[in-house]
């Protein structure tokens, strides 16, 4: 259960982040902006390492490492890179809704071939939760028609 | 076009957080951290370097927009220590429903500067869907 807190609160961070991350893009460039973005994390997970240098594994555990895996760094600056490319070209309904479908059914197949979980209640869980946005989104469409309505009767 | 891109962008996270938890069940959490922001910053600097970007000066930025940096790694930590645990799709769903609840309290309230466009109680049902949604994700 905890875990699932700290999954919550990571959502909330992303959010506050996206906020910060606009403004400063604005401010100084989108490069300049994802720049300063991981300079201050790169200092801070140094920081992190250095308090929690007990228990960071032994040298020859990060030497084995797979290539593979530290794509991880890479597709980090590359999906944020797309991401402030898609959100000028697309009503935001659509990234929402699009990249969470992306999202859920990667995970889904990332689990079932490589963690062994499939689980059907997961897959029902994400259906509803899209019905869900869907649903959201119709309600906030008839508000910008009603909205477009009233502006054009004044 | 972008569409598609939306969906990629989407599927591309997935699998980002999937290495980083793979790359966190070797080296535990913090160097995972560490190696995922490392590497990211090398990567923004060629772009940099190639786009002859002109960097800014960082002591004109305010203190605030180092905000984003630390969250970053709370982020990616956080997300490094829960998919071992519960999996990659609870942890993505779970995430994307505390997005949903910040952005809708962001909005409501008017948070960091944005127009205020209150909660329109239509909005329930939406929102009863997905919180069933999730729960049947974490319960069944």
């Amino acid at each position: 259960m905890i875990y699932i807190g700290l999954s919550f609160l990571t959502g909330i961070t992303i959010v506050i982040n996206m906020m910060l991350n606009g403004k400063l893009a604005q401010k100084e460039g989108l490069i300049n902006g994802v720049m300063i973005n991981y300079f201050i994390a790169t200092l801070s997970s140094i920081a992190l390492c250095i308090i929690m240098i007990r228990s960071i594994p032994i040298y020859s555990a990060i030497r084995g490492i797979p290539l593979l895996y530290l794509l991880g760094g890479f597709m980090g600056v590359l999906t944020t890179y797309m991401f402030n490319v898609i959100v000028p070209n697309l009503p935001a309904v659509y990234v929402v809704i699009l990249r969470f479908i992306g999202q859920m059914l990667a995970s889904a197949m990332i689990d079932y071939i490589y963690l062994d979980i499939f689980s059907r209640s997961k897959i029902i869980g994400g259906i509803l939760f899209l019905l869900g946005l869907i649903a959201n989104a119709k309600v906030d469409r008839r508000y910008t028609e009603e909205n477009l309505q009233s502006s054009e009767d004044i | 076009m972008y569409k598609n891109l939306a969906l990629i962008n989407g599927i591309l996270l997935a699998i980002m957080v999937f290495f980083n938890g793979m790359l966190a069940n070797i080296t535990g959490p913090y160097i995972s951290t560490l190696i995922f922001h490392v590497l990211g910053f090398i990567v923004i600097m060629m772009i940099s370097l190639i786009k002859k970007n002109r960097l800014s000066n960082l002591k004109s930025i305010p203190l605030i927009f180092m905000l984003p940096g630390i969250f970053s790694v709370i982020t990616i930590f956080l997300n490094n220590i829960a998919i071992p645990q519960i999996g990659l799709t609870l942890a993505i769903g779970v995430t994307l429903f505390g997005q949903l609840v910040m952005s809708s309290l962001v909005e409501h309230l008017g948070l960091f500067g944005m127009p205020v466009n209150r909660f329109k109680k239509e909005k329930i049902l939406g929102f009863s869907i997905i919180s069933l949604g999730i729960i049947v994700m974490i319960t069944m």
